[in-house]
């Protein structure tokens, strides 16, 4: 068969298997992931050796079928041959290398034996003081700790709970949304935060998605950062929640002292929330805006 | 801004040779849902490319119960709604159609070609980047749009492609060239 046979048979089964999982069946789903990575492989060694953005493209999409079928040894393997064929191209190397991130990460959780939300956040601390795999231990425990709490105010903000004015969070939600933290492929300082599954399958509301804690605190933190008070009311509609967030957004910035940025993403996507000494001062000056609009919930813990 | 009549983003199939008429008719239920949560049909969306502004004219069935239920997951609905619009509007302004697809971490990207091009590979094919936003604004269209060119010109991927990106509630598609085309 030729390449195009193969690709058009994977594409077939990728988007059946796509259809399947929106209806909520995952071991289906699983099987013709599984399927459609197979036939891509094959169309993969099908192509000719010149065609370098077909291999390019092809060897991504086999990466990313056999890592939907959750056959990371699979997804992994093939990765790394194809990040070892120096012909392979410069867009192909970083999708690669992405999926192999994401590949370690999931592999981690499944071996933690332990239920995480779908969905997890790249931490990647650069410049200053910050070298490739190490940073200041003060400086890294500092912005887990006020990502930690970023996240259980989202978690919070999800279950429509009044703002917390003291203390940590309530047992229930350290014990049921509780953070962990997993190694990330070293390039900077990097790490990812994933949240662990709550046991009690009531503990969200009816009509809220557990799996958007992530994705609801990225967005979260894009609004903070974007001097766009519109924006971050859209986000964050509770006057008192915008307040916190921004301080908590405003500590994770860098100063420029220490270090130079920090970059959020999802595993899904590219396009990381960076945070500069320039944001921090773009918020400090949202947070002086909203003091002057709502002078009765400055003064709020983070 | 001028009229210039509809744009059709139902039985994408038919013009679309990679398109399978099951993935066609979800993405114009998907889109219909998505345009349904703020409006009555037919609504105008401007569409964007190229310093020109044009109006389109969309007509869509409203959706019944059943439909809104297999898309109440907002995410889901705006991403396959935004593939449909995307590719309506591709073919309006550039007449490339869907060839074929590959699956990403993130998804999936299309890859458009002229039409009637026999597709033994992808070499020529530009890789089509989507985004939808369901309520956002102007505003949000022209960021997210403009963060799509930012990351080409920084180099992160030397793959010819074009940006849509989709907004449902602010009636505007707005498309761009990112990095080397073909």
């Amino acid at each position: 068969m030729t390449w195009a046979e193969l690709h058009r048979a994977s594409e077939a089964a990728a988007i059946e298997a796509e259809q399947i999982f929106r209806k909520g069946n995952a071991s289906d789903s699983a099987l013709l992931y599984a399927k459609a990575a197979e036939l891509e492989q094959q169309a993969l060694a099908a192509v000719d050796a010149g065609k370098a953005r077909t291999r390019g493209i092809t060897a991504v999409s086999a990466v990313s079928l056999w890592y939907k079928a959750t056959a990371y040894e699979r997804a992994e393997h093939l990765a790394h041959a194809t990040l070892a064929d120096p012909s392979i191209p410069q867009f192909a190397r970083a999708n690669l290398r992405h999926l192999v991130q994401a590949i370690w990460t999931e592999s981690s959780k499944r071996a933690a034996n332990v239920s995480f939300l779908p969905g997890q956040v790249f931490v990647s601390v650069k410049g200053g003081e910050v070298i490739t795999g190490g940073a200041p231990l003060d400086l890294i425990v500092e912005k887990v700790q006020t990502i930690q709490a970023m996240f259980y105010r989202t978690v919070e903000l999800i279950k429509d709970m009044p703002l917390r004015l003291r203390g940590g969070p309530i047992r229930e939600i350290q014990e049921s949304c509780r953070p962990w933290l997993f190694q990330a492929v070293p390039g900077s300082y990097q790490f990812a935060v994933a949240i662990q599954e709550a046991k009690q399958l009531d503990f969200f509301k009816e009509d809220t998605r557990p799996d958007l804690v992530a994705h609801q605190f990225l967005e979260i933190l894009k609004a903070t950062a974007s001097e766009d008070l519109r924006q971050l009311e859209t986000v964050v509609p509770k006057a008192e929640y915008r307040n916190a967030f921004l301080k908590l957004s405003r500590n994770l910035a860098p100063t420029g002292k220490t270090f130079a940025s920090i970059e959020l993403r999802a595993a899904t996507d590219d396009d990381p929330i960076s945070l500069t000494p320039e944001a921090r001062t773009a918020i400090n000056h949202t947070l002086s805006t909203i003091f002057l609009k709502y002078t009765n919930v400055f003064d709020l813990p983070c | 801004m001028r009229d210039v009549g509809p744009l059709r983003v139902d039985r994408l199939h038919e013009r679309h040779r990679g398109l399978t008429q099951a993935l066609a008719d979800s993405y114009a239920e998907a889109a219909s849902v998505c345009w349904a949560r703020h409006y009555q049909p037919p609504v105008t969306v401007s569409l964007r490319h190229n310093d020109t502004d044009e109006f389109r004219v969309v007509n869509f069935a409203v959706p019944d119960a059943r439909v809104r239920s297999a898309y109440a997951n907002e995410i889901d609905a705006t991403e396959t709604g935004a593939y449909g619009v995307s590719l309506a509007a591709v073919e309006e302004v550039t007449g490339l159609v869907a060839v074929g697809r590959a699956e990403t971490l993130t998804g999936a990207d299309w890859y458009v070609a002229p039409n009637g091009t026999s597709i033994e590979d992808l070499e020529s094919c530009v890789r089509l980047e989507v985004s939808g936003i369901s309520a956002g604004a102007s505003a949000d269209i022209k960021r997210r749009l403009r963060e799509k060119v930012a990351q080409a010109a920084r180099g992160e991927s030397n793959l010819p492609a074009i940006a849509a990106v989709i907004g449902f509630k602010a009636l505007e598609i707005a498309l761009s060239p990112l990095g080397a085309q073909t």
